[in-house]
């Protein structure tokens, strides 16, 4: 048995089809389209695949891959600028005396930690090996 | 080819010369009455319909261009139906199988009418302008798996094969059945709600 929806939709469904003109245009209404219509203009490169396509007996397929940076030229980031440029300040010729000397220390803590756990590492593989290691050369 | 087709080229010449297999037909038909045609379909069928029904509507153009009768009316209103049927092809998802090998069908009329609703739809007027509005905003909001069922059956004028849809959507059988349910009872309640219809459980 049909229920409500299947019912109101049998009743609604014509007028919304041609509410909607999902059906075939008769020729004044196409007419009155056409007029009423903004013009949009296609560039050049797709009417040549669209001509080359239907010339081949066929029709022509954009490839339309949203552009994931086209929206940023609307995007006003000028209150974001100056964070911008410190973050990336190495990228740019400005100095940061304090900063330098800051990445330098750093640097030199991890490499002496570096040295101190490899002479570590050294010093328990030489133990292994003298207290009777498997030996492969044998 | 003169610089602006639009001042010195007439609907005949263009479709002569598309007749001729002369694909500089269809560069100017493309260039006096595309940018109408593509306009029309990006309004009344959004962007992504209408890049390729635009597409499938120059192809078709161009491959019946024998069956175009300058006296029905101009290239342009030609055009636009021929373009307008091939989005009504995609939602009814029959674009892969509507145009192979029409060009043996005789009487094919690529840019074929149905007169009779034409002229029902014509008497309602700005009522209708009014409910198509409100209708697109609902169908519009659904989400997108309804929307194309929805947009499918109506297209079709019945309810659309649901293993079809399911095949064309990557999706279940079911999940069109239940999809399709939800689509027509949030139709139904924002149609009541904007009283451009009755509750039907209002009227027994």
């Amino acid at each position: 048995m049909p229920n409500q929806e299947d019912k109101f939709w049998r009743d609604i469904a014509r007028k919304l089809r041609q509410d909607l003109l999902l059906r075939p245009l008769s020729m004044k209404e196409a007419e009155e389209e056409y007029e009423a219509a903004e013009s949009v203009e296609l560039p050049d490169e797709k009417l040549d695949a669209i001509i080359e396509a239907a010339v081949a007996g066929e029709h022509a397929v954009w490839d339309n891959e949203p552009d994931p940076t086209a929206w940023t030229s609307e995007l006003d980031t000028s209150e974001v600028e100056s964070d911008v440029r410190q973050l990336n300040r190495n990228l740019s010729d400005e100095k940061d005396a304090e900063a330098d000397e800051l990445v330098e220390k750093h640097r030199r803590e991890t490499f002496e930690e570096d040295d101190e756990e490899d002479d570590k590492e050294d010093d328990e593989e030489d133990g292994d090996n003298s207290s009777g290691a498997e030996d492969f050369s044998s | 080819m003169s610089d602006d087709p639009a001042v010195h080229v007439s609907d005949s010449d263009i479709a002569l010369a598309m007749m001729a297999g002369d694909e500089d037909g269809l560069r100017m038909l493309l260039e006096v009455h595309g940018p109408k045609v593509y306009g029309f379909l990006i309004a009344r069928h959004g962007v992504q319909v209408a890049e390729e029904a635009y597409n499938i509507g120059a192809w078709n153009a161009w491959r019946f261009a024998d069956r175009y009768d300058e006296s029905e009316g101009s290239l342009g209103n030609w055009f636009l139906r021929i373009a307008h049927n091939a989005a009504l092809d995609i939602y009814k998802l029959e674009k892969r199988h509507r145009h192979k090998n029409l060009e043996y069908v005789a009487d094919f009329d690529p840019a074929q009418a149905d007169d009779e609703e034409d002229s029902e739809h014509r008497k309602l007027g700005m009522e209708a302008e009014k409910r198509r509005r409100a209708l697109y905003k609902i169908i519009d909001r659904l989400p997108p798996l309804q929307k194309a069922i929805v947009l499918s059956d109506l297209a079709k004028g019945e309810p659309q094969d649901a293993a079809l849809i399911a095949k064309e959507l990557e999706t279940s059988v079911n999940s069109v059945y239940v999809n399709r349910s939800k689509a027509r009872k949030t139709i139904r309640e924002e149609m009541v709600k904007r009283r451009l219809c009755q509750d039907p459980r209002s009227t027994k």
